[in-house]
């Protein structure tokens, strides 16, 4: 059920139509696309932003007209209804003047509109579209529409009447502006007879029905190409970067390359607390990621895991996962905190006699 | 207790070495569930600015604390940026980066002070009443190997660490003989490698 724009009455003389005005096109347009970002393919968000407040509401949010540099005027929708113009609520009819296809009336039409009359009007617009069809009749006319006063043409069509907006005579260009080449050329007779030719091959009956946006359709066909041709690359599911936690693993990493290091240089006695097989397997391997020191911190003495559960008491806001045990088992081995024995000490005391 | 500047790393076995991260002192006070933080030179409290830090209140197992430490802002790729951390002073309402407090000393604890107490005992305190998180943890470091810790930070793109003698009691302004900032020479570029940029987003779920 369509829903009208814009309520009011054509009005000439003495008479009065209550009539409802609805869009007559809408726009296919092209396909749409999101904007995403690009290396995470995330649909991008346009925040309302006020410079003072941060990230505000729409509704929170006014027009003003600036009246002067950097003084606005608020203007609410009380203040559109009160434009002292007979045409805020009227289609205001001129006069009425042949209905000629081709000239300014037609050619310059910004956008259609459907008109329906309100019951009590019903008789009087019916009788006015008879007249002006009979007649050979359109009625140029002035409307108000988005707070702008438009030229309009009135035509019968169809069971109802058309209301076409047109631009302003001063909105139209000038022809003159183009490069034109001159109208009076010599063109042999031939010439005029095979255009003409040409021209009658391809003349019918203009059925628009036949026609179809292509370009939309080529594309679509390079968009499904795409879909199908190669794997579809869905954006990762965003995690949040562990923070602290892989933070203090590249710390750990750092530490036992530096150990490493160290070992090369003096050949000396066996670095302390050198984590597990799996690490030592890796020894060479450098850099090491995130996940291989996670995988060697889980493979460490379950001794050290079982008291570091034990701290793990209260980790409600935190995220639990084991990636958290075997970091504090990481603290044991980095942290070797006191003489006075913390559980950590023993931990490391036990590897190093292991 | 501010650090005094030292010339360079040593190793030593009284000394507790820890990175020196890039961010600001801080000291975060937990009382009655509620958390507050302190920094110098900052009048507003920054806590508003740093809504992901509320964590840090289920993250200790006691109440009435005091936790110094170092606030950080990390970038995406999990780097502390000190430009971050500007921004995110200097504009409450910003959320760039990701906050994060690097926990070093415990000066007060279950509601009386720990000032007394060696740092060894304050840390190792610290390790049983701070359970890790992913936006607040005890500061990791090594014991007597100053200058393992100083490659390794250096590696990273660090340029100091920080070395707390064990044995020494807390004290109020610069203590020289208790806590020194030391700093690191940059690794040659042949020593360079980007451990910091292998930090990966892993799949959800992954178990660790």
């Amino acid at each position: 059920m369509a829903r009208s724009m814009w309520r009011g009455a054509i009005q000439f003389g003495l008479v009065t139509i209550p009539v409802k005005l609805y869009l007559a096109t809408e726009s296919r347009g092209g396909l749409s696309f999101n904007m995403l970002h690009e290396p995470d393919l995330l649909r991008i968000q346009m925040k309302t932003h006020c410079p003072e407040h941060g990230e505000i509401s729409r509704s929170d949010t006014v027009r003003g007209y600036e009246w002067s540099k950097g003084q606005y005027v608020v203007i609410e929708e009380a203040d559109f209804e009160k434009v002292p113009l007979k045409t805020v609520r009227a289609i205001e009819i001129e006069q009425f003047v042949p209905a000629d296809r081709g000239g300014f009336s037609t050619t310059f039409v910004k956008q259609a509109y459907y008109i329906e009359p309100e019951a009590v009007g019903r008789k009087a617009f019916l009788l006015l579209r008879e007249v002006l069809a009979e007649a050979g009749l359109q009625a140029i006319c002035k409307i108000v529409l988005k707070d702008r006063e438009t030229l309009a043409a009135l035509d019968p069509f169809a069971d109802t009447m058309l209301l076409s907006t047109l631009y302003w005579p001063d909105e139209v260009r000038d022809v003159k502006e183009l490069d034109l080449p001159d109208a009076s050329a010599d063109f042999k007779p031939a010439e005029i007879a095979m255009a003409k030719q040409l021209v009658e091959a391809m003349t019918g009956e203009f059925d628009p029905s036949q026609y179809r946006d292509e370009y939309r359709e080529a594309l679509l066909q390079v968009i499904a190409a795409k879909v199908q041709g190669e794997e579809v690359e869905l954006p990762e599911p965003v995690v949040e970067t562990r923070g602290l936690t892989d933070l203090m693993a590249v710390l750990e990493a750092s530490v036992a390359a530096a150990r490493r290091k160290g070992t090369e240089e003096e050949a000396a006695a066996p670095p302390a607390a050198k984590a597990t097989g799996a690490k030592k397997a890796k020894a060479d391997e450098v850099p090491v990621s995130v996940d291989e020191a996670r995988k060697a911190r889980a493979t460490r003495p379950a001794a050290a895991n079982a008291k570091v559960a034990a701290a793990d008491a209260k980790p409600a806001a935190v995220k639990t996962s084991a990636a958290k045990a075997p970091s504090k088992a990481g603290a044991a081995e980095l942290a070797e905190a006191a003489d006075g024995a913390t559980r950590a000490a023993p931990a490391a005391r036990r590897r190093k006699s292991a | 207790m501010t650090p005094a500047t030292g010339a360079a790393p040593f190793d030593d076995e009284g000394w507790f070495f820890e990175p020196w991260w890039p961010g600001r002192p801080v000291i975060a006070r937990i009382e009655g569930g509620r958390l507050r933080l302190a920094m110098e030179q900052l009048l507003a409290d920054p806590t508003e600015s740093f809504p992901e830090l509320r964590t840090l209140v289920d993250q200790v197992t006691t109440d009435s604390v005091a936790l110094v430490g170092t606030l950080l802002v990390l970038d995406r790729d999990g780097r502390p940026d000190p430009d971050l951390l500007r921004a995110r002073l200097a504009d409450p309402t910003s959320r760039a980066g990701i906050g994060a407090f690097v926990v070093s000393d415990l000066p007060w604890a279950d509601g009386r002070p720990l000032g007394d107490w060696p740092f060894a005992q304050r840390r190792a305190r610290l390790l049983e009443v701070l359970a890790d998180g992913d936006r607040a943890m005890a500061s990791r470091g090594l014991r007597g190997e100053g200058r393992t810790l100083a490659t390794a930070v250096a590696s990273m793109g660090l340029d100091a660490i920080s070395a707390r003698r064990l044995s020494a009691r807390w004290q109020p302004g610069v203590a020289g003989e208790a806590f020194l900032r030391l700093p690191v020479l940059a690794p040659t570029a042949a020593e360079t490698r980007p451990l910091l940029v292998l930090l990966r987003r892993l799949p959800l779920d992954e178990d660790g």
